[in-house]
């Protein structure tokens, strides 16, 4: 059933245009859609796609066309209706200020009608980060950027003006942030508290700060920094500031740093800071292998752990992130007598980049080589990323998944289809999954997870573990259930999950 | 504060231009004219006069076109201008006034920014070759989507993975292929009529407020305009024939994309395109990947069917036989 009639001069923008065509296109029914200007062009396309051109009429190129190719009349109207409420209200006054909400248009004009801010959050396109970044720390802000493909050169001359002013440039990239009670990005809902975070790992300090959660226990500060911060082009600048501000802040009496390893000179220089500083801190430098006390600082080799010696240090209490669980043993063997032979590798789809570091980490030793995305020591290299060989452990979050859509924490199109392969897939054993929750996190990750693995079968065995709060919106116990529900493995932290499937897949050698 | 929609409403405003492109500043009469609001948008208000000129108002931010003002709004660009389509406007170089001077914008003092690409020999043969070559490759990794990007790649070596078309959209991607043989084989003639001829179906094709196929043009005329008289493309003739015999075609779109079309062809352009040929001819990649991703963002696909007809033009104008080959760490690249 085809429609086409003429909107006299009706104006809209291009972008409205596209998205209104795109909508028609997709409502239910409608078999093609066009909403366009009503070009000659246009219209004898519309001509030889058998729409009754001929019958509208005078028309000229600044009306608007609608054409509709609808499988019935049903369809056809309410896809009518669609432009019609789009149309009409496309033709709304803008701006009529009885709102009462002011939508700043500019960091000018924010800081103009808003004086007393003195943090600026950047999540704009990385090109633009850089400039809007100067221009909030000229305006004496503190800077939270997180965008992403930022320049090296870009990041070292911004951190270098927060440093001459005392300013703190959090990030570029740097996905969460906690001040002063306030969550930024990713954050999750924790409650206030006197342990403090400066991190240049996002999903690193959101797995330490709901472990603590979940435990009871609180955050003052999270000082995130962005991964590169620590890398020797920038010197760890801003891990430095935040160690600095955390030492100086009345409401934090034990400190925590969450980062991949350093360079020496850098990681010198941290610990010099953090030892001198009065406070106990606790290091998680991801990959570090050494001593646990060392310089009256404690080193740790998982996030749990991180979060269990903070704990300790804060409050004199031991926690235990994994409750002792006297059926798991049961069902870890059900799982693996049922696991046909011939699957016998771990492919770890993350969507957390330190989460998947830690699991490169925890079972390299044991499953050597794992292959991997990451440029980390001991491992071999993916020469295409979106292949898997062997064991295997890819970090999603990786610019080469993000172009052209959102990071996997936020939408998980590309996961899914990637569980899906890896699924079919007869060597697989098990599929390790993070599933991380936050304010600006995806709605429901574990829904859509489990609605996806319910659907593959008994094999192979999902392990997965949950980086979030009962006070998420998304609601770490709704997520737990949506995972178990579909057969899911829950694990209590990444480090657990590793565990686990580290102990599937050795039982089967 | 006040709203700037109340200011204005309750008191009239004065407000101060900060740029106007060098085409308008050509355009604008010397002595007042009385003009009208033509349409109004979120963050555009768009004049047009009798004599067939237009203006467009914008706040900062907007990318400049060849007809733009950029208009200092201050702390609230949301309701811009509040102008109404059919308000009278009075211009002239010096100053703007809409409504019975309900907002008066002041253009003396602001900066002229020259659209004009102009024909001043930035290719040889060679430079464009490996201009191209980078162009291809950057056009494949340039985000989002764009019907007339995605025909133009697909008439290189390296094949698109079928899309699920609609039956317009089929048909829109076919009448495409076929504009795109007839333009390749009026450039093989050196034929301007025939290539006005080919131009002509593309204009006005296609969705958005300045149709795809319109940009497209654009882009296709600008690589034009920057090989006349290199040796790509001797002499000037070729372009300024074409410019004869296209001028009565783009009567048939909507008025802002003729005059988007009718600044084209006069040889003044959207600044982010404008940046892309300059970038071109540096032959910096990281420069034109900047400006690739600049122009990406223009209106909602008018900055990647610009830069279709931008590749388009660099490979017809080269010649199939001549457009460097993707070598294996290009795709490696792309992929």
């Amino acid at each position: 059933m085809k429609h086409v009639s003429i909107e006299k001069s009706v104006y809209l923008d291009s972008v409205s245009l596209m998205r209104l065509s795109k909508k028609v296109g997709e409502a239910p029914g409608v078999k093609s859609a066009m909403v366009a200007m009503a070009t000659d062009t246009n219209l004898l396309l519309l001509r030889d796609g058998g729409f009754d051109v001929a019958g509208l009429g005078a028309a000229s190129a600044n009306d608007l066309v609608i054409a509709i190719d609808a499988q019935d009349a049903a369809a056809l109207e309410a896809a009518l209706s669609l432009v019609r409420n789009e149309v009409t209200g496309s033709a709304k006054p803008h701006g009529d200020g009885e709102s009462g909400t002011y939508v700043a248009r500019g960091l000018e004009s924010a800081l103009k009608q808003y004086p007393e801010i003195n943090l600026v959050l950047i999540s704009v396109p990385g090109r633009f980060a850089a400039y809007e970044a100067e221009k909030a720390l000229r305006a004496g802000r503190h800077v939270m950027i997180f965008s992403d493909n930022v320049s090296l050169e870009d990041e070292q001359r911004l951190k270098q003006i927060g440093r001459d002013q005392g300013l703190l440039v959090m990030g570029p990239d740097c996905g969460t942030a906690i001040i002063a009670g306030a969550g930024l990005g990713f954050a999750n809902s924790v409650p206030r508290g006197r342990i403090g975070l400066v991190a240049a790992s996002g999903t690193g300090a959101q797995e330490v700060s709901s472990i603590l959660a979940r435990s009871g226990l609180g955050i003052s500060q999270i000082i995130g920094t962005g991964g590169r911060d620590v890398s020797d082009t920038i010197g760890g600048v801003m891990t430095k500031m935040g160690l600095g501000a955390l030492i100086r802040d009345a409401a934090t009496d034990v400190i925590v740093i969450v980062s991949k390893l350093p360079s020496d000179r850098v990681a010198r220089e941290i610990l010099e800071i953090a030892s001198g500083g009065g406070k106990p801190c606790i290091v998680y430098f991801a990959g570090y292998a050494g001593e646990k006390h060392r310089g009256g600082l404690v080193f740790t080799g998982t996030l749990a752990d991180t979060a269990v010696e903070a704990a300790l240090a804060a409050t004199g209490q031991v926690i235990s992130p994994v409750p002792d669980d006297r059926r798991l043993p049961e069902r870890l063997r059900d799982l693996r007598v049922k696991l046909p032979a011939s699957r016998r590798f771990v492919r770890g789809l993350y969507s957390g980049g330190t989460l998947a570091q830690e699991a490169v980490f925890m079972l390299g030793g044991a499953l050597a080589p794992i292959h991997t995305n990451m440029k980390l020591p001991g491992t071999v290299r993916l020469e295409d990323a979106a292949v898997s060989i062997g064991h295997t452990i890819v970090d999603l979050g990786d610019d080469v998944f993000t172009r052209g859509r959102a990071h996997p924490m936020i939408d998980q199109a590309y996961r899914l289809a990637r569980l899906e392969r890896e699924a079919a897939d007869p060597e697989t054993a098990v599929i390790l999954l993070d599933v991380v929750l936050g304010y600006g996190c995806n709605a429901d990750p574990a829904g859509e997870l489990a609605e996806k693995i319910e659907k593959i079968g008994t094999h192979p065995i999902f392990v997965a573990s949950i980086c979030g709060t009962q006070g998420d919106p998304q609601n770490y116990g709704l997520q737990r259930q949506k995972l178990e529900g579909a057969g899911v493995l829950v694990a209590e932290t990444n480090a657990h999950a590793c565990e686990l499937a580290g102990a599937i897949l050795d039982s089967q050698r | 504060m006040t709203p700037l929609v109340d200011r204005v409403r309750s008191s009239g405003l004065t407000l101060r231009a900060l740029s106007v492109s060098s085409f308008v500043a050509a355009t604008l009469p010397a002595a007042p004219e009385s003009w009208r609001v033509h349409s109004c948008y979120r963050r555009t208000v768009n004049i047009i006069g009798g004599r067939g000129v237009w203006v467009s108002l914008h706040p900062l931010g907007v990318p400049l076109h060849a007809y733009s003002v950029i208009v200092d709004v201050g702390a609230d660009a949301a309701s811009f201008l509040c102008a109404t389509p059919g308000e009278s406007v009075r211009i002239s170089k010096s100053l703007i006034e809409i409504g019975d001077r309900r907002v008066a914008i002041v253009l003396e003092g602001a900066d002229t920014w020259d659209a004009a690409i102009g024909r001043i020999g930035y290719f040889s043969r060679s430079s464009a070759a490996a201009a191209l070559r980078e162009l291809r490759v950057l056009a494949r990794v340039c985000p989002g989507q764009s019907l007339f990007l995605a025909r133009v790649l697909a008439t290189r070596a390296v094949a698109l993975a079928p899309g699920q078309d609609t039956d317009l959209r089929s048909l829109l991607g076919a009448r495409l292929d076929d504009t795109l043989n007839d333009i390749v084989a009026a450039w093989q003639a050196q034929s301007a009529d025939r290539l006005a001829a080919a131009l002509g179906p593309a204009i006005g094709l296609g969705f958005g407020l300045t149709p795809s196929g319109d940009d497209f043009v654009t882009g296709f005329v600008a690589a034009a305009h920057c090989f006349a008289g290199t040796d790509v493309l001797p002499g000037e003739g070729l372009i300024d024939d074409l410019v004869a015999a296209m001028r009565p075609l783009i009567r048939s779109t909507t008025l802002p994309s003729y005059f988007m079309l009718k600044a084209a062809l006069e040889g003044f352009y959207p600044e982010p395109l404008r940046g892309l040929v300059g970038s071109l001819a540096s032959g910096d990649p990281a420069r034109m990947r900047f400006c690739i991703d600049r122009l990406s963002d223009l209106g909602a696909t008018s900055g990647r069917d610009m830069l279709a007809g931008v590749l388009f033009g660099f490979e017809v104008a080269l010649g199939r036989e001549e457009c460097p080959a993707l070598e294996e760490n290009d795709e490696a690249r792309i992929h």
